[in-house]
């Protein structure tokens, strides 16, 4: 029994080595085959709303060679989503989901003290700090002073329990900067259901109404998932036609070659990225358009999409502001945990508010979306594009070998990515390595039969065809050494059945934790048994020792 | 026990000393870059860049390289001069050998971690003001532990290859193998998937091991 239990551990034990050092390479490999893929039909490549409806009166002149356009892209860096190495940098995550630290200059310009705002779970409150460097020329410190602690029911200089607690979860308004005074910080304390407005400066906390059942608020102002794989929103400008006389003091002063600028919004300023064309000279007609700017109201991101608009001043919703864009295939709700990155930016001209503009990757980095509101929430417009990677040059040969690739994963975890594709976080899916959400055959059963379950498994389970044959192929093989080396019926069975569900990892297994015994050859049938045993295992011989029998003679001493 | 963790000890000396100096020369690194940002940052905010590469990326290779050699070294060692077999002779137990062989790779590991470990937390506290510091601790512990189980893991599995005859064949296997484990860490980073993953890594290959070592014929 305790060989038998030592065996189970040593096959268990080697197994998932196996399997892990199987799927290790196999995951690098299909990120090749996936950056590759994504690096050819992405780049330079953009889904915009054209026209944008900010300046409709502009866009509908007769001469307006080009119309206003909101465009989004697919970045580079894509390749690297999910990498959780990349995850994990303090400032994205921790630090930023419960902090916020800004910087106030003096008004003389020579002190610049930085303010700390942090939730502290083991208070319950949000506290507020100075942070200043004293000392001398090289040998500066930073300083911590003038604590301010705020609750539900107030500020104040110490901990007292008469402020309260917050509860949590907490959602802290992001990216507050303030250059002449301390601003407010904006707080959801997801337990109580409120907003809280907390003003350090005021030593005063205003608090809002509580939200019904059907609101679930996820981000406050700066709202943004994984920015890094959402490409920034582009605001292009109208154009028209030069006339005769523009034409010709252009090409006198310029050349032949126009330089124009468009903006950029990035998440820490609006910089210009200068475009290069040839060609006729047009002339902008657009006003100066801002991204990012400050807005009367605060936006809030809500779990199913919605963004609304919060009262800076009553903590009270004022209106809609328009929704997160669903990249196709549209087939069920979509909730921002559903979707891979986003980010929503308002735009402005001349002070006025001109609207947002959003953009949204889906879970499986496969479509771009983009929607434009006005300030009322109306919808302008709205753009998507899935990637068709068979149009792409090389394309059909990637997507084959990523389809072999994941093929080679056992059928078992196949079908698991499948019917758990749902529950992962769509970041998490893109590091998975041993249930693959985002494989081809769950994203093919999934976009093929949107409602009709018993097709999108049968779509499934000819996906994986080819990693099912192969272990078909490898439990027969199994089988026919298992019998040569003379395992039990029961160990027999158990192998089989493993080697049908991991397929190729558990055929290793079998291999690394054969006994390794040197059969011999049986005097009755013939075919190699093994010397351990005391009957041969194909035919039950006996083993046949004549030497052993004992002489009918004796010898008798006289 | 306490003989054979001392006779293991003295057998790797070598090791250790290269793993203190490691310790050293990294420490110095980080400080050096610690107190070159804070002459020229303004800002409370962010740690030194060199700091952050060097704890988030260069410590987990070279630890985890470091730790497979190790437990190579210890079995190949062993199989190569045939030590158990003479230890066997004496009073003790091969299970008490592996145990005291597994202490001691352990050992190299925290020579190289505790250090830089307390000189991090060390450096974070001066250079750093609360609560600033605070924030920054949640994540530096779990690099720690991650890499911790990173080192443990290559280590175990440096055990296991150690034992195959055949120097080539030993080393390319133990490279190719800590290679996977460290782009394990890419793909997971320092979060709880990855220190599940790399527990079940170590308990498998000890398991592996002890069967392996427990059973062979010395």
């Amino acid at each position: 029994m305790k060989s038998s239990s030592n065996y189970i551990i040593n096959v268990l034990a080697v197994g998932f080595l196996a399997l892990l050092f199987l799927s290790v390479p196999l995951f690098w490999a299909c990120k090749l085959c996936q950056g590759t893929l994504y690096a050819v039909e992405w780049h330079y490549q953009s889904v915009e709303v054209r026209p944008s409806g900010f300046v409709p009166e502009l866009d509908s002149e007769p001469n307006t060679v080009s119309q206003s356009a909101i465009a989004t892209y697919m970045p580079n860096e894509i390749i690297l989503i999910g990498l959780g190495l990349l995850q994990n940098d303090p400032l994205s995550s921790e630090l930023y989901k419960t902090a916020s630290y800004y910087a106030i200059r003096d008004p003389n310009n020579k002190i610049r003290t930085w303010h700390l705002v942090y939730f502290d779970k083991n208070l319950g409150l949000v506290v507020h700090c100075d942070l200043a460097k004293t000392g001398r020329a090289g040998k500066r410190k930073w300083h911590k002073s003038e604590y301010l602690y705020a609750g539900p029911e107030g500020v104040a200089d110490t901990a007292e329990k008469t402020l309260g607690r917050f509860a949590g979860p907490l959602i802290l308004q992001r990216g507050s900067t303030a250059r002449f005074g301390p601003s407010s910080v904006l707080i959801f304390d997801g337990k109580v259901r409120r907003f809280f407005k907390i003003q350090f400066d005021r030593a005063s906390v205003i608090k809002g109404p509580e939200l019904g059942k059907d609101y679930h608020p996820v981000q406050i102002n700066s709202l943004r998932k994984n920015r890094e794989f959402c490409g920034g929103i582009r605001w292009q400008q109208p154009y028209r036609q030069a006339t005769p006389q523009e034409q010709e003091e252009w090409e006198k002063e310029q050349g032949r070659v126009e330089i124009y600028y468009d903006y950029e919004p990035s998440y820490r300023s609006t910089r210009y990225s200068p475009i290069r064309r040839r060609g006729p000279h047009n002339v902008n007609i657009g006003p100066d358009v801002k991204a990012y700017g400050q807005l009367e109201d605060i936006l809030v991101l809500d779990k199913s999409c919605r963004i609304r608009r919060l009262d800076a001043e009553t903590l009270e919703f004022v209106g809609s502001a328009g929704s997160l864009p669903v990249p196709p295939p549209k087939l069920h709700p979509v909730t921002t945990d559903g979707l891979l990155a986003y980010t929503v930016a308002p735009f402005f001209a001349d002070g006025r508010e001109l609207g947002i503009a959003c953009s949204s990757v889906s879970s499986d980095a496969s479509a771009l979306a983009v929607s434009v509101f006005d300030p009322n929430g109306k919808p302008l417009g709205s753009n998507a594009k899935v990637r068709n990677p068979l149009d792409s040059p090389g394309g059909p040969g990637l997507i084959v070998t990523k389809f072999l690739l994941e093929n080679l994963h056992p059928p078992v975890l196949a079908l698991a990515g499948y019917f758990t594709r749902s529950s992962f976080e769509p970041s998490a899916g893109h590091r998975a390595l041993f249930i693959l959400p985002n494989a081809l055959a769950p994203t093919a059963a999934r976009n093929t039969y949107a409602d009709d379950i018993g097709m999108r498994i049968w779509i499934e389970l000819l996906m994986i065809l080819p990693s099912i044959i192969l272990s078909l192929l490898l439990t027969w093989h199994l089988r026919t050494n298992a019998t040569t080396v003379g395992l039990s019926q029961k160990a027999k069975f158990y192998w089989t059945i493993g080697t049908i569900a991991f397929g190729l990892p558990a055929y290793i297994t079998y291999r690394l934790t054969l006994p390794k015994i040197k059969l011999v050859t049986c005097a009755s049938c013939g075919k190699a048994r093994r010397p351990d045993m005391e009957k041969c295992h194909r035919c039950g011989g006996k083993w046949h020792a004549p030497e052993l029998t004992p002489p009918a003679w004796r010898v008798i001493a006289e | 026990m306490f003989t054979l963790i001392k006779r293991e000890i003295e057998q790797n000396i070598i090791l250790f000393a290269i793993a203190a100096l490691y310790a050293a020369i990294f420490i110095g690194t980080i400080v050096v870059s610690v107190i070159e940002r804070q002459a020229h940052s303004s800002s409370p905010m962010g740690i030194s860049n060199t700091m952050m590469l060097a704890l988030v990326f260069y410590l987990p290779l070279t630890l985890s390289l470091l730790s497979a050699i190790t437990g190579l070294v210890q079995m190949y060692t062993d199989r190569d001069k045939k030590l158990s077999a003479f230890l066997s002779t004496l009073a003790t137990t091969r299970i008490h050998i592996l145990l005291a062989r597994i202490f001691t790779g352990v050992l190299t590991i925290l020579t190289v971690l505790l250090p830089v470990v307390a000189a991090s937390a060390i450096l974070l506290q001066l250079f750093h003001p609360a609560p600033v510091s605070g924030i920054y601790t949640a994540f530096f512990m779990r690099v720690f532990a991650v890499t911790f189980l990173l080192a443990l893991a290559c280590y175990c599995i440096g055990l296991q290859i150690g034992w195959n005859r055949g120097i080539v064949i030993t080393i390319t296997t133990a490279l190719f193998l800590t290679i996977a484990l460290f782009s394990l860490l890419i793909i997971k980073g320092f979060g709880l998937e990855g220190c599940l993953i790399l527990a079940v890594i170590i308990v498998a290959s000890l398991a592996r091991t002890w069967r392996k070592f427990i059973s062979t014929s010395l």
